[in-house]
């Protein structure tokens, strides 16, 4: 597995567990588990080297399609919390957006490699 | 369990007409009738009170509201904000319109009286008072017990318009902070996680 393909792994590993938290968690613990993953995307991008100045400010790294994603599947777990059906929808979405978003990112997912001074 | 407190609750008083004024029904003088599954009701007797009674109901008021007035007036804003709530006190015709509201704000507790305003005005208890010969009332309360259940299996999910319009507008503003980021991904899922998990705390059903 390529670097590409591990950093956008972690990416949608790291989406589905929002849902999953956002979904599932009660008050206070999804403010503690909510935290840790916020981290665990700075540290993902950070492990991977993207925190890249000029690749940025260029637009190379822009991904809008798993940003409206997330943003659309986070919201509907919100919606969900506390509803009957939240057992079996919030899994499914967190599974879709975890599937989409891996399997987007394999064809059109941004990765600019690390030079020196950033990680991995 | 909550339609069993809102019982007792109006058995304590709210079934009469300015609560303490007008001859506060005893917890036995109502009949109760099964409409349905899900629907019952409860029928009482009153009458205006006399002007002696009136005015020992509002020194009685007088005394709940210098305790703390600060939860008084909450307790007025909140019958004034419910417009059914409103609408079942003028149905006393005869009545002091404000008298009804100062003794109802006196007679109960801050927190009952909001899930009592609430339930009235979402249709879960609906009054009927008829006028009856030599200054009596009848009134009708009845309780449909559906409401109160269903609201719980829908979780978060915006129940009124207006709870849709204010989850509108977080989406919107959700997406258009986040969707800025769109640049650098990591940063938009982080920004995008921290609204979601700070959404957690908003209850869009406030305003229904």
């Amino acid at each position: 597995m390529s670097n590409k393909s591990r950093y956008w792994f972690t990416l949608s590993v790291l989406l589905a567990a929002v849902v999953i938290t956002v979904g599932f968690a009660p008050v206070p613990l999804i403010f503690v588990l909510g935290g840790l993953l916020i981290v665990g995307f700075i540290a993902a991008g950070m492990l991977y080297g993207q925190f890249q100045k000029d690749a940025i400010r260029s637009g190379a790294l822009t991904a809008v399609f798993p940003v409206i994603a997330a943003i659309v599947a986070f919201n509907l777990a919100l919606l969900l919390r506390g509803n009957a059906w939240a057992g079996i929808l919030v899994p499914v979405l967190a599974a879709a957006l975890f599937v989409s978003c891996f399997l987007w990112s394999r064809k059109h997912g941004p990765y600019v490699p690390p030079t020196s001074g950033t990680a991995a | 369990m909550f339609t069993a407190g809102i019982g007792v609750l109006l058995l304590a008083g709210l079934m009469a007409p300015t609560a303490a004024t007008a001859a506060v029904p005893k917890a036995d003088a109502g009949v109760v009738k099964q409409i349905d599954a899900d629907t019952k009701s409860l029928t009482t007797m009153s009458r205006i009170p006399t002007e002696a009674q009136r005015l020992e109901g509002m020194k009685a008021a007088q005394a709940v509201e210098a305790a703390d007035p600060q939860g008084f007036a909450e307790r007025v804003a909140l019958i004034r904000a419910s417009s059914k709530t409103m609408a079942y006190l003028k149905s006393f015709k005869g009545l002091d319109l404000n008298e009804q509201v100062v003794i109802l704000a006196s007679a109960m507790p801050t927190d009952a009286l909001t899930g009592f305003t609430q339930l009235v005005q979402a249709g879960g208890i609906e009054f009927k008072v008829t006028a009856l010969r030599n200054s009596w009332f009848r009134s009708e309360m009845i309780v449909h017990e559906q409401p109160l259940i269903q609201p719980q299996d829908l979780g978060s999910l915006p129940r009124c318009p207006s709870a849709w319009a204010a989850f509108w507008a977080w989406f919107a503003v959700n997406a258009a902070t986040c969707g800025a980021f769109a640049p650098f991904p990591v940063a938009a899922f982080a920004c995008a996680a921290g609204f979601a998990v700070g959404g957690a705390i908003i209850d869009f059903n406030r305003g229904c």
